[in-house]
């Protein structure tokens, strides 16, 4: 699994949610601020410390008990 | 947006629209202007109600502490304050407005109260689209977004400001209750401009929803003043005017309803997997 399909996956996990573009601009702009690397090279590694850097924005969004739902989702999809 | 998901949200939005319709179907069918004034002052009182009713369930669905609560909770306050009293007032019928012989100083005061909580949810709610992180457009777009909410402010309560401030400098309560309702009219339309930006920046997604229904309740809203002001001027007749602003007024109530059940959809949806087996589909986190 590249990098790039890291960042692809957890794109396409939020794109239902916060649509295709927010998906993308998000996953950029959290690489970028939690992590300071480009969604490039994320790895699965990393998932974790960029689920902790979309925390506050979900939270905000959908609430604080359907956002760990969707943190945990993102969790599981790179166990 | 053909995810199946959407369906639910999609039906809501039709749903809505088609309630909106109603003032025109009680026009049709009430011939006698003083019956048709009646039935739209029930009508309100049931719409306030109704608004009211979707934005609780939203303020209730989410925890304390959660950023957007307060703002719920706020916008179901501004259409519930309305209900007492419009009933105090009374539902008297004379031409196409109720009327009363009682004094308008609660129904003034209930409509600037509103108006003030209305200015305030909007307010939390934009506040907290933007501490969401989610706020990326550049700060030259935001600026234009609300200079042209402040444009369309000015030209929509500008002409009423302007012809009732003279009364409302020599004491008359209800020209007092209009000046300020009008300034909050205006500072309504300017404080909830990321509500929209939300909306388009969401676009396609399940989160979308709850902003999308705000953006059109405000636009209901907007429809509901420019008819008010600029229904003389466009020479419509005063029972067209009076019916189109009971379509406006009943598709900014009945939106914030949709926009409240639609962010409790939201809440109490079920993430489920990417539909698509390689992760890229559109399939995602959201309601089943």
């Amino acid at each position: 699994m590249d990098a790039v399909s890291v960042a692809e996956r957890i794109e396409a996990l939020l794109a239902g949610l916060l649509g295709p573009h927010m998906a993308r601009t998000a996953t950029r702009t959290f690489c970028q601020r939690g992590l300071g690397i480009p969604p490039e090279q994320l790895q699965v590694a990393d998932v974790p410390r960029l689920a902790a850097a979309l925390r506050p924005a979900l939270r905000t969004l959908l609430g604080a008990e359907y956002a760990e739902q969707v943190l945990e989702q993102i969790d599981r999809e790179f166990r | 947006m053909n995810d199946r998901r959407h369906i639910g949200f999609q039906s809501l939005g039709g749903l809505t629209l088609a309630i909106g319709i109603l003032p025109w179907a009680f026009s049709a069918t009430l011939a006698d202007p003083v019956q048709l004034a009646g039935a739209y002052f029930s009508w309100a009182a049931a719409l306030y109600l109704y608004a009211a009713g979707g934005a609780a369930g939203a303020a209730f669905t989410l925890s304390p502490g959660d950023a957007m609560r307060p703002g719920w909770a706020l916008l179901s306050l501004s259409y519930l304050v309305l209900v007492p009293s419009g009933l105090w007032y009374g539902p008297r019928g004379l031409g196409l407005y109720e009327s009363t012989n009682r004094s308008p100083g609660i129904l003034v005061t209930a409509g600037i109260a509103s108006g003030a909580l209305a200015v305030a949810a909007f307010l939390l709610l934009s506040r907290a689209w933007r501490a969401s992180g989610l706020e990326m457009t550049s700060r030259a777009s935001r600026v234009v977004t609300r200079l042209g909410a402040l444009a369309v402010a000015i030209l929509l309560a500008g002409p009423d400001l302007v012809e009732r401030f003279p009364d409302a400098m020599r004491g008359d309560v209800l020209a007092i209750g209009d000046v300020v309702t009008d300034v909050l009219d205006g500072a309504l339309f300017v404080v909830a401009a990321p509500i929209l930006r939300a909306a388009l920046l969401l676009g396609g997604g399940l989160a979308a929803w709850p902003w999308i229904f705000l953006t059109s309740s405000l636009f209901a809203w907007l429809g509901y003043d420019a008819i008010a002001a600029y229904g003389d001027v466009a020479g419509l007749a005063p029972r067209t005017i009076r019916v189109t602003e009971e379509i406006f007024r009943t598709l900014g109530a009945a939106f914030t309803f949709a926009a409240g059940v639609a962010q409790r959809w939201m809440i109490t949806g079920r993430p489920v997997r990417a539909a698509a087996t390689d992760g890229r589909g559109a399939g995602s986190a959201g309601r089943p």
